[in-house]
């Protein structure tokens, strides 16, 4: 909750810094303006004020006391303050009588005109003079505006600052819910995925925006651990199986022959199969250790440039091994001209074990028949079609196969686990490619791999 | 240096024409053009906005261009260029202007096999084919029995 509740605060303060400062600055200049405004009208009043009382020219001050009659308001508690400046006078006494400050009257004396303000009361003060007469004049007025007018926007601001702080907090509270909505839904189904379910994946929705670059991030993650755990997996069980089988052979001929006393000839043959089956034992723990070594890297996958022709050779030879009476057929017919082409960046033995899973089915489910492996290069993937002539998987259990321990129902007379092809495709995508198995029931199988072509120079 | 007009209904199997054509003319440089016929509707919208191209790349899948681009990758010395064109035209003598304007010095007959369109507005070619001034190369290429890689890249390696 906490990056979430960071972000509303955030929101929620931006919001309230915007609006305050937007207030502040309306009501600032909504009140400078009233303050000019009502100055201008006071040094109005102080100027005709001065003219009537101080110029000697009788028609000029009859003609402004009637303009001042007619057009000039009374504003509330107006109050006219004039006396001569000579010498004599001391300003003190004079600010002192008024109650306005000294520096007001000592502007007005250097500067010609001054405004000052006490509380609500407004002063403006001109420098009058007329023949060698100086005289200082100051009216003094309550602001209306200001006492009124501006108060009540100030009032308004204050109770709308109220409202919107409601809103805004509202508003940044369901926001912030929204954004991370997401974020909480692909941690509730990534909690809910444990080893028992390691092969669910998080549901992603839209493949550019960065929440689906989030969920494939996942997916990808998930692939790599569920193919360490079913590397340990089929290794376990491959090793108990693999072994199993010709120690109890060996074990039983043993118990029979040891049963009653024999002749040479079937003690010979005896140890002959025993070691036949030993041999066949010795094979097969080199070719588990191998499976091993794949397994058990607990370094990094390191991905380096392979060959894929010569990686299937490999395979073929692993083939060999284990199933000796299998044919494997690399079929090169398609093969690029350029050697370039065959270029892929992979981890060697992960990609060797794939390949022998998938072969290794081929050569298991057809009872030895042939198993075609083809190569091929488009522009963007290298192809590898395995294509095998064996009982093929039913039509409506083919979306099972990469299921871990699925084995589809026309295959109960042959062993296995279930887990390689689901290890296999995991291996394949891991290396950026894609598995697509097709398959026609008691006609055969084919599989078609594509892996990315390298781009790396050997 | 010729230029082969090989029909194609955009299947997979119907590469096996091309594959073939390579393999008897294994020391030739070849252009080849794939052609495919469709009907056109004479509406002015249709005819106004023409564009083969978006046409082509409705009908193609990307199964068939990536079975193209492992034929050429496997014949890069001898296919000097692949392209695709769409005849829309609806007599013979717009087939030779088609032939001619792609400079086509031969083109491929396929007598025993059967195209299998997947749009209904395709057409047979084989009629303006045979009717056709130009060499005819004939191919005995047949369509195969129903396999698991039908119609996916994996047939390419099985023709």
């Amino acid at each position: 909750m906490k990056v979430q509740f960071k972000f509303l605060l955030l929101l929620f303060g931006f919001f309230m810094v915007i609006i305050v400062a937007y207030s502040a600055v309306i009501y600032y200049s909504v009140s400078q303006f009233s303050y000019e405004d009502f100055y201008k009208r006071l040094e109005i009043r102080a100027i005709t004020t001065a003219k009537i009382n101080l110029d000697k020219n009788v028609e000029n001050t009859s003609a402004i006391r009637e303009l001042r009659q007619e057009y000039l308001e009374k504003l509330g508690n107006e109050r006219h303050y004039i006396f001569s400046l000579d010498q004599h006078t001391d300003l003190q006494k004079q600010a002192a009588s008024i109650n306005v400050p000294v520096s007001f009257l000592e502007e007005i004396v250097a500067k010609k005109t001054a405004n000052t303000k006490r509380g609500e009361v407004f002063f403006s003060g001109i420098r009058y003079s007329y023949g060698n007469t100086t005289s200082i004049v100051i009216v003094s007025a309550k602001n209306y505006y200001n006492s009124h007018h501006v108060l009540y926007l100030r009032g308004v601001i204050f109770a709308s600052i109220v409202v919107v702080v409601l809103f805004t907090f509202l508003f940044s509270v369901l926001f912030s819910r929204l954004i991370f909505r997401p974020i909480i839904k692909m941690t509730r189904s990534v909690k809910s995925i444990g080893m028992e379910n390691l092969h669910m994946r998080v549901e992603m929705k839209n493949e550019d925006d960065e929440l689906g670059r989030l969920a494939m991030t996942f997916n990808n993650m998930l692939d790599r651990l569920e193919t360490s755990f079913e590397t340990q997996n089929n290794f376990i069980s491959n090793a108990s199986h693999e072994l199993g089988t010709p120690l109890t052979s060996i074990i039983g001929v043993a118990d029979v022959t040891l049963s009653k006393p024999r002749s040479q000839e079937e003690y010979i043959e005896s140890l002959r199969v025993i070691a036949e089956e030993a041999e066949k034992l010795d094979r097969k723990t080199k070719a588990l250790l191998f499976l091993a070594q794949t397994g058990f890297n607990g370094k990094v996958q390191q991905f380096t440039g392979l060959r894929i022709d010569q990686l299937l050779l490999d395979v073929k030879d692993t083939i060999r091994k284990i199933y000796p009476a299998c044919r494997v057929i690399i079929d090169l017919e398609l093969l690029p001209e350029s050697p370039d082409k065959l270029k892929v960046s992979g981890n060697e033995q992960l990609l060797h074990l794939a390949f022998s899973n998938v072969i290794g089915n081929a050569c298991k489910y057809s009872e030895n028949a042939p198993v075609k492996v083809a190569i091929g290069t488009s522009d963007t993937n290298v192809v590898i079609v395995i294509k095998d002539e064996g009982i093929g998987i039913p039509k409506d259990e083919i979306r099972y196969i990469y299921d871990p321990f699925f084995r589809a129902s026309n295959t109960r007379s042959y062993e296995g686990y279930g887990i390689g092809l689901p290890l296999t495709r995991n291996i394949i995508k891991i290396h950026g490619g894609e598995l697509l198995v097709s398959a026609i029931e008691n006609q055969g199988t084919t599989v078609q791999i594509k892996l990315p072509v390298g781009d790396f120079n050997i | 240096m010729q230029t082969i007009l090989i029909p194609t209904d955009f299947t997979i199997e119907s590469l096996g024409l091309l594959k073939m054509t390579l393999q008897e003319y294994p020391h030739e440089q070849l252009n080849i053009v794939l052609a495919h016929g469709t009907i056109q509707s004479d509406s002015i919208q249709e005819l106004l906005f023409h564009s083969p191209a978006r046409l082509i790349a409705g009908l193609q899948g990307s199964d068939f261009k990536e079975a193209c681009a492992v034929i050429q990758n496997k014949f890069s010395t001898q296919i000097r260029s692949i392209r695709t064109v769409l005849f829309t035209g609806k007599t013979h003598t717009a087939f030779a202007n088609l032939l001619e304007a792609n400079r086509v010095d031969a083109v491929v007959l396929a007598d025993h096999y059967t195209f299998k369109f997947a749009s209904r507005k395709s057409i047979e070619l084989t009629p303006y084919l045979r009717s056709c001034r130009v060499k005819k190369l004939s191919m005995e290429w047949e369509a195969r029995p129903i396999s698991p890689e039908k119609d996916k890249l994996a047939e390419i390696f099985a023709l």
